[in-house]
């Protein structure tokens, strides 16, 4: 069996509301439970839960964005205990995409240069940075928009855009947090075509938070966050 | 954005470029830079024409002056250093024409005397005068001043006697541009070629003169010469140079030069306040940039790289547009001034140029650096939470980073490390004090706010962002109100210094039994006059203890011994004199001695010490009772040392006053000098030309450098309101959302701005009070004047302005719809 490109064993993560307090509405608030989950290459995997469940947060742990306060992630292979902020970011860099609910473009620049930005951050730059997120933007169906600024975009070109960045460096795992959230119906349903579409064109591993139930069974793996704990759903 | 090389840098750059903050911290490095060039160039080019001016009064950079002829070593030194050379002898002597004789005080100088500035002579006595290089005096030629032609009634072209040898009067002396130093020189001034002196055979080593050897070029040789003779001067030798020169000159130009440099100062003070802001605002902008760039797996370092090769290349880019425009706006000032107000000014140092790519360097990273490090901590899971906030830098990173950028760039501007040290003390003081009395005065504000009927002070509650503008707004504003006041104070002080009845000439050795009939005479004349006793006395003892000239090191000290001080009796306290020390005489009569400070420090004096005068055989010994500052640039007679009105009635005597004569009525002095032969009246009228022009350039100079700070401040308001542009807008947003109308508004923002501009002027007023009159004592001896005024044009001066300011930059939101007010 392939390595899986994301493993987390027995997660846990608590938060101290207020120091010195252990117990009572002060206290230690738990908010993931020996969470354990795991994403082969090419995987899809869906959470879903309600408001306040700590989606947001799981996804942080499995992306290396936080720390958990007990237990592990591994992310191709690799453990991310014991590494630091930057070690954790290097990891990601060039290997992980990102799509999320508020899309997160930067206002200043156009689609291209959106696109082109995960290009631009590897050590050394390809030459046809350009053109490879000229064609990405394509593939998302904005080949008319490559040079408007982005805060002249549509809500869903704008989720467009973003799936363009996320998919432009090719990447083993994309990480997509709501990516319809802020969307009406028909244009969430656009970009969710879209998504799994590249998904599977690039044989990309997904791991999805949403509240949209018929969305999470799309994908080949679907747990339910509930109290903290993981609870797996037959798609 | 990462390792990407030149090419990359550049793309990013450009792209950040985008960014309203980008644009407003390029502006407010530009105006920075711009200030402090113009400034810089400003100065420098004032401070070479007050020098140059300064320079003429003395004859050159750099004087050795000795009672011996020098060491050839010294002329050698100077050679070797490439520096223009002149010589002069001092000396009296007599001249005869036929049986008649009369004392001369001569000048034996080389031919490329005086290096500095030019002598000015005439064809005939009273004929129009023409400035002549001393080198068109041919061997056997003399210039002499006018008296000797009225003394001797000689005429141009005749013959005198001086020594072994005859001389032709070519033409009559009108100026001496040396003349500063022997203002009191009571022998007419006549002058000869060097060369010819030795046939006169007039000097031997017995003879009392003045040698000088006079030296030009540009300051670093003139400095390096200077530390190399220093350590091998003989104790009757002295270095004059401008900054110990004529104390009437030295006086304006110390204060304008303290002027100039405050106001540089302060424009850097405030540039930095708006670079402060902007930065804070743009670093704030980009938080969720850099969260979105770390969740794709940028690291830290990277992230600090990346933000300050932007802000380098903006502040380096903006430092030398400003620059550049600095020195146009300075070249447009210095081309006016020649052409309108006959000043004509050297061209510019090039320094300015690097202190302003230093100062926006210094600016762009100190300031921005605390907000940089935030940003880079900038935590990724914030994108996924949505809490897009940034964080405020914890309080030791903003005082590590900006303060000592703060005192880099006081010290870059000061020049001196100890006056940069006070003045970042006393900048942390007035930060700290405008802070807590502003918490303190909003508090109250707030509270009162809560009272039914005092709604409307509701605007003022965000109190933290209310405090920040206030504190802005009352530095900027304290700044203009300081130099504002002390400008015209100032500017003020240096016209009624010189009014255009300044005295300008000086009559002396009238004897007391003319006195009556001198008064009487310039009576009738309608001429004002006070008559100054003047008693000639040598100090023989302090406190008991015998005075010898070998008890002091310091030539200047060395040579007030030798000679006889020039005592006298005053009633009242004159108006160009200020206690320092101790108390003035309570009623004529009184035992005790007023001291002028500066010789009282030369000397050793200190209050109560006694000082025995020795006049003429007659023995007196008296109490030091008080000490003076002595404004010298009044043109009117001074003394060092002055007992009370009558206290020295039995001591020998004769009379000193200074006059003004107004142009037209010159025939007057020759009454004068007919009608009291003993009476020697003596021409100030060129000295006082000279004080006048250095005052019009300082004048001018004050007046423009202030306009320079009047931009930086409007620059830092335009930022402060700025920054928080962003807030404003989604409070406007919400305030349209909940049905807040443009009238209602409108008047909200008025209200709360000219609320927040009159406290802050009120504050900068008060501060501004007590700050020019401390800095007036201190900095300027100017008298101190509590100045309410000051409180009421800082109160209406910060409310419209600041409400001015702030319409001006919000009124776009007002007319913006709220669905995009809320979209940003």
């Amino acid at each position: 069996m392939d390595t899986p490109v994301l493993r987390a064993d027995t997660l846990n993560k608590t938060l101290v509301m207020n120091q010195g307090a252990d117990s009572g509405p002060n206290g230690p608030l738990t908010i993931l439970k020996q969470v354990s989950l795991t994403v082969p290459p090419a995987g899809s995997l869906a959470i879903t839960g309600a408001s306040g469940s700590g989606k947001s947060t799981l996804l942080g742990l499995l992306a290396g964005l936080d720390e958990p306060s007990s237990g592990s992630v591994e992310l191709f292979g690799e453990s991310l205990s014991g590494k630091t902020e930057d070690q954790r970011a290097a990891l990601r860099l060039g290997r992980v995409g990102f799509v999320f609910q508020s899309f997160h473009l930067l206002e200043h620049l156009t689609a291209l240069e959106n696109v082109m930005l995960p290009l631009e951050l590897a050590p050394h730059p390809a030459s046809d940075l350009r053109a490879r997120a000229e064609q990405a933007l394509v593939e998302v169906g904005l080949k008319q928009r490559l040079h408007q600024p982005v805060v002249r975009l549509s809500g869903g070109e704008q989720q467009r855009v973003a799936l363009a960045r996320a998919f432009v460096i090719r990447p083993g795992l994309l990480f997509a947090d709501e990516p319809t959230g802020n969307l009406d119906r028909a244009t969430g349903h656009e970009v969710v075509e879209r998504l799994f579409a590249l998904q599977h064109d690039y044989q990309t591993s997904l791991v999805l938070v949403t509240h949209d139930e018929t969305l999470a069974a799309r994908c080949e793996h679907w747990y339910r966050l509930v109290d903290g704990r993981l609870e797996a759903v037959q798609p | 954005m990462s390792g990407g090389g030149l090419g990359t840098a550049l793309t990013q750059w450009r792209r950040r470029w985008r960014l309203p903050e980008m644009k407003l911290l390029f502006l407010a490095l530009l105006v920075s830079a711009m200030a402090v060039a113009s400034v810089g160039f400003f100065t420098s080019r004032v401070e070479q024409a007050m020098l140059s001016q300064a320079s003429q009064m003395l004859g050159g950079d750099l004087v050795l002056e000795s009672a011996r002829p020098f060491s050839p070593d010294y002329r050698a030194e100077a050679e070797s250093l490439q520096l223009h050379q002149a010589e002069s002898i001092h000396f009296r002597s007599m001249v005869a024409v036929g049986d008649r004789f009369q004392l001369v005080a001569v000048d034996a100088v080389s031919d490329a005397y005086p290096l500095r500035g030019q002598f000015e002579v005439a064809d005939s006595p009273g004929a129009p005068a023409r400035a002549m290089a001393r080198s068109e005096l041919r061997a056997g030629e003399v210039w002499a001043g006018q008296r000797l032609f009225t003394e001797l009634g000689v005429r141009p072209g005749d013959t005198i006697q001086l020594g072994q040898r005859t001389f032709m009067l070519r033409q009559v002396l009108v100026r001496d541009p040396v003349a500063g130093d022997s203002l009191f020189e009571l022998a007419p001034a006549l002058i000869m070629p060097l060369a010819d002196l030795e046939s006169t055979g007039l000097l031997s080593p017995a003879s009392r003169a003045r040698f000088q050897l006079m030296f030009a070029g540009p300051p670093a040789r003139i400095d390096a010469l200077r530390t190399r003779l220093a350590p091998r001067l003989e104790t009757t030798e002295r270095i004059r140079s401008l900054a110990d020169g004529a104390p009437t000159i030295r006086q304006s130009y110390e204060r304008a030069n303290r002027f100039l440099g405050l106001a540089a100062l302060f424009s850097v003070v405030l540039a930095g306040a708006a670079i402060a802001l902007t930065a804070a605002s743009l670093i704030r902008h980009e938080t969720p940039t850099v969260a979105v760039l770390k969740a794709f797996g940028l690291q830290r370092r990277t992230i600090l790289r990346d933000y300050l090769t932007s802000l380098w290349g903006l502040a380096l880019l903006a430092a030398g547009a400003g620059a550049l425009l600095g020195y146009g706006l300075q070249w447009l000032v210095g081309g006016w001034l020649g052409s309108f107000a006959g000043i004509e000014l050297p061209p510019a140092h090039w320094q300015p140029l690097l202190v302003a790519l230093l100062t926006a360097l210094v600016m762009v990273t100190g300031f921005s650096l605390p907000y940089l490090f935030n940003l880079m901590d900038t935590p990724a899971m914030q994108i996924l939470r949505g809490n897009l906030h940034p964080r405020h830098p914890l309080g030791w990173l903003l005082a590590l980073c900006i303060l000592p950028a703060v005192f880099i760039l006081l010290w870059l501007q000061a020049g001196e490390l100890k006056l940069a040290l006070w003045l970042f003390l006393g900048l942390l003081a007035g930060l700290l004090a405008f802070w807590g009395v502003t918490r303190l005065a909003l508090a109250g504000l707030l509270r009162l706010g809560l009272r039914p009927g005092w709604e409307w002070l509701a605007p003022l509650r965000h109190s933290r962002r209310s405090s920040l503008l206030v504190v802005v707004f009352a530095t900027g504003l304290f700044t203009l109100l300081l130099l504002a006041s002390l400008r015209t104070d100032l500017v003020g002080r240096w016209q009624d210094s010189l009014p255009v009845d300044a005295p300008n000439y000086f009559l002396i050795n009238i004897q007391p039994e003319e006195r009556a009939e001198l008064e009487r005479f310039l009576a009738e004349k309608s001429l004002k006059a006070n008559l100054f006793p003047m008693i000639r006395g040598r100090l023989t003892r302090i406190n008991g203890e015998p005075v010898t000239v070998e008890q002091y090191a310091d030539p200047r000290s060395r040579r007030l011994l030798e000679r006889e001080f020039n005592l006298s009796e005053l009633v009242t306290l004159p108006a160009s004199n200020r206690l320092l020390a101790g108390a003035w005489f309570p009623q004529p009569g009184t035992p005790g001695l007023t001291v002028e400070e500066g010789i009282a420090e030369s000397l050793r004096f200190r209050l109560g010490d006694r000082l025995t005068f020795d006049v003429a055989g007659q023995v007196f010994e008296e109490p030091v009772t008080s000490i003076r500052e002595v404004r010298w640039d009044s043109m009117e007679p001074n003394f060092f040392v002055a007992a009370s009105g009558g206290a020295l009635e039995r001591m020998p005597r004769t009379f000193i006053t200074s006059l003004y004569i107004p142009p037209g009525q010159e025939d007057i002095v020759s009454q004068l000098v007919r009608g009291f032969p003993g009476v020697t009246v003596i021409d100030t009228g060129a000295i006082l030309a000279q004080v006048r022009e250095l005052v019009g350039q300082a004048t001018f100079a004050v007046q423009g450098i202030f306009l320079f700070t009047l931009v930086a401040g409007v620059v830092v308001l335009f930022a402060a309101l700025q920054s928080q542009r962003p807030e404003r807008r989604r409070e406007l947003a919400v305030l349209k959302s909940l049905g807040a109308g443009h009238r209602l508004l409108q008047r909200r923002i008025w209200l709360e701005f000219l609320l927040l501009g009159g406290l802050a002027g009120l504050l900068a007023g008060l501060l501004a009070m007590l700050g020019s009159n401390l800095a007036g004592i201190y900095l300027f001896s100017l008298d101190v004047r509590l100045n309410p005024l000051l409180l009421l044009a800082g109160t209406v001066s910060g409310a419209l302005l600041v409400g001015a300011a702030a319409w001006f930059n919000l009124r776009g939101l007002l007319d913006t719809p709220p669905m995009d007010l809320f979209r940003g």
